[in-house]
């Protein structure tokens, strides 16, 4: 699970929105490339100057006390806020979310976003739940609900092991009111993970959940990391969380105070934040 | 979003509140109901009134007044003026008593005038039966090529224009006689003559007088020596453009023509009047069946305000937000109009069988007139109205913004 990514160990800041070279001759884009980001509101400035990348495959913890403007960061990322200042690329395109709406669409679309609360649709079934982001794209009602069973799946849906297609179905039926908080973060992440995104943001996915919850949720998030290769940020409190995390940034009063890459994960050899917060590993 | 994924969403917002979905939609419902019943209302009460008009007096006869402009217009120059225009029959009409003598010098009284009066006609047929009267014979039955008449009474009648004997000789006097022609001064003896038509000299010099019959039969009413002396000529004319036309030729002589059209304008002009006052009324009564749609989409998008932000995170376009609500909207005035007129018409039918069997208010039962373009055309108004009512909501939807619902989140 905790496998290293050779090519972070090339990383550079050269080329196109921070192109990485894995090998000479070769560039790995990254995921997220954010340069001297701010954001005002008024007179207050939630983020100063934040400048660093995330690259294909990471399993990023954001981290701070409260009011550090973690889900500020996470929600511009998602592409469901606003910046002032600086630029934030996704995969080389840059976020723009005034005066070009259409893009902000088609960004959220590679984007898979897990809230909080769950954000769960009340009236809708757990199967329209999940299927919703393929109801937005218009996919088939039979690829959806195929491509929903399978993300289920990658949550570990439904608990009850083994499900059999009656359980399954069963499950499908079910109202998001009927389930227990983890099962309801589950879904969600299968909502974020049917359309096959390239990246998760989950804000605080644990934040509402019990202990027992909380691991099953944290190994769920670790577990399409691993196997599906699918780059996720995290923001989190809480310290069960950040133990899965292969890299930390840590946020404070809207700045960047900390890039911490864990043991198993190669440090970048150039710096990301040059004149900001610093990093450590 | 396909289109199951709409429905999906608006039967969850009507599953979420069926009774406020319920009054709703009667709301607009008894809006499309009202309008119809009030368009059927006045649709019926106009063909009721028409249809009374023209059952006294025929939609083709134009009542022509001789006394005007100050003095009294001689009955056969509206006749000679008429010609050519399509007129068909002249009838005399009298408001006051008088009598009609034969011509033959006997004196004997055909008819009273009395009889005819304006009042109710009846049809056509009914007012051409009569006419034969004053000549004295009726024609034969389904004879409605001539009529018979008296030698006598024809000579008399036109001997100040034309002989009799010449008439053949000059070509222009269609006049065809059938059985014995002899025609021998102060003859009374009745022989047939099929009168096809006449020519006669009239006050307006040169004008041909082609009077088939019954037309020549008024012509013959009219004349003589002064003892018939209508009031008014009624012109029954072939269809509404002779009518016009007749109607144009006296407007020019200035003589006073009426017709039933100019009442049923009249009660054109009063239902309209009507319609306009009803109009403003039910205008209001729109308005605010709109508002109400628009409220009630605004709720919805209210009540789902975290639920459209969720959607719009998830990679909704705006129009498929707007979407949602336009098609509720669209669904909503479709269903209102359908079951605005499903009640519609049993409001009608219900009103129609209990007046039905109400003697004094039978009358009433066929003054509900329901027209499939009235239909249509409300329920193309329904939906259109329903249309422009989601405009607002569903851009106020459309311009919720992912950050606006989630920042609760923290």
């Amino acid at each position: 699970m905790a496998r290293p990514m050779r090519w972070m160990s090339l990383w550079n800041r050269s080329g196109v929105a921070g192109a990485v070279s894995e090998e000479p001759g070769r560039s790995v884009r990254p995921v997220y490339d954010l340069r001297a980001v701010g954001k005002k509101a008024g007179e207050a400035r939630i983020l100063k100057d934040l400048t660093f990348q995330v690259l294909p495959g990471e399993f990023c913890g954001i981290t701070g006390p409260s009011g550090a403007g973690k889900s500020t960061l996470l929600n511009i990322l998602g592409a469901i806020d606003t910046y002032t200042d600086g630029a934030v690329f996704f995969r080389g395109v840059p976020l723009m979310l005034t005066g070009r709406p259409r893009d902000a669409v088609r960004q959220r679309r590679s984007i898979g976003f897990v809230f909080q609360s769950f954000h769960l649709l009340p009236r809708l079934s757990v199967l329209d739940n999940v299927a919703l982001p393929l109801s937005l794209r218009r996919i088939s009602r039979p690829e959806a609900v195929a491509r929903v069973r399978e993300a289920l799946r990658s949550v570990n849906l439904p608990s009850r092991a083994p499900a059999g297609d009656r359980e399954v179905d069963d499950f499908l039926s079910r109202f998001p009111a009927t389930l227990s908080g983890g099962e309801q973060q589950r879904v969600a992440i299968a909502r974020a993970l049917v359309s096959g995104p390239e990246v998760i943001l989950a804000d605080e996915p644990t934040g509402n959940l019990d202990t027992r919850n909380s691991g099953d949720v944290l190994d769920v998030l670790a577990s399409i990391h691993t196997t599906q290769k699918i780059t996720v940020l995290l923001v989190t409190h809480s310290d069960q969380a950040l133990e899965h995390c292969r890299r930390i940034l840590r946020l404070r009063d809207g700045e960047l105070v900390e890039d911490i890459h864990g043991p198993s994960v190669q440090r970048p050899r150039a710096a990301t934040g040059e004149g900001r917060g610093g990093e450590t590993s | 979003m396909r289109l199951p994924d709409y429905l999906n969403w608006i039967r969850q917002d009507v599953r979420a509140a069926p009774l406020f979905a319920l009054l709703n939609l009667m709301g607009v419902a008894a809006t499309v109901c009202a309008v119809l019943v009030f368009l059927a209302l006045t649709a019926g009460v106009r063909e009721l009134m028409v249809d009374r008009l023209t059952r006294e007096v025929d939609l083709l006869t134009l009542e022509v007044v001789l006394e005007n402009r100050g003095g009294a217009v001689p009955a056969d120059s509206v006749v000679a003026l008429a010609w050519g225009s399509g007129t068909r029959s002249a009838i005399p009409v009298h408001a006051t008593y008088g009598q009609l003598v034969t011509a033959d010098g006997t004196g004997e009284v055909m008819a009273a005038f009395e009889s005819y009066r304006p009042g109710p006609l009846g049809s056509t047929d009914e007012r051409l039966a009569r006419i034969p009267l004053l000549a004295g014979r009726y024609p034969a039955s389904g004879d409605t090529s001539g009529v018979w008449v008296s030698e006598t009474l024809f000579s008399t009648l036109f001997s100040d224009t034309v002989r009799i004997d010449e008439l053949d000789r000059t070509g222009l006097l269609y006049v065809s006689v059938a059985g014995d022609s002899r025609v021998g001064e102060g003859s009374t003896q009745v022989i047939p003559v099929e009168v096809l038509g006449i020519l006669r000299r009239t006050p307006h010099d040169g004008i041909v007088v082609y009077a088939p019959e019954p037309l020549v039969m008024a012509v013959k009413a009219m004349g003589g020596d002064g003892h018939a002396r209508p009031d008014r000529v009624d012109l029954v004319v072939g269809n509404l453009e002779s009518l016009g036309s007749a109607r144009e030729i006296m407007r020019r002589e200035r003589i006073v023509t009426r017709s039933v059209l100019d009442r049923i304008d009249s009660v054109d002009k009063l239902l309209l009047m009507v319609r306009v006052i009803f109009f403003v009324v039910f205008a209001v009564g729109v308005v605010i069946a709109v508002f109400n749609v628009v409220i009630t989409l605004t709720t919805y998008v209210l009540q789902r305000r975290r639920e459209v932000g969720v959607l719009s995170a998830l990679g909704a376009t705006r129009g498929q937000v707007q979407g949602i609500f336009v098609l509720h909207a669209l669904l909503l005035g479709a269903t209102g109009a359908v079951v605005g007129t499903g009640i519609c018409l049993t409001v009608i039918a219900a009103a129609r069988a209990l007046f039905a069997h109400v003697d004094s208010l039978q009358i009433m039962a066929g003054m509900f007139r329901l027209s499939p373009v009235h239909v249509g055309s409300v329920a193309a108004a329904a939906v259109i109205l329903s249309l422009l009512a989601s405009i607002l909501p569903s851009r106020f939807a459309a311009a919720i913004t992912p950050i606006d619902t989630l920042r609760s989140d923290g």
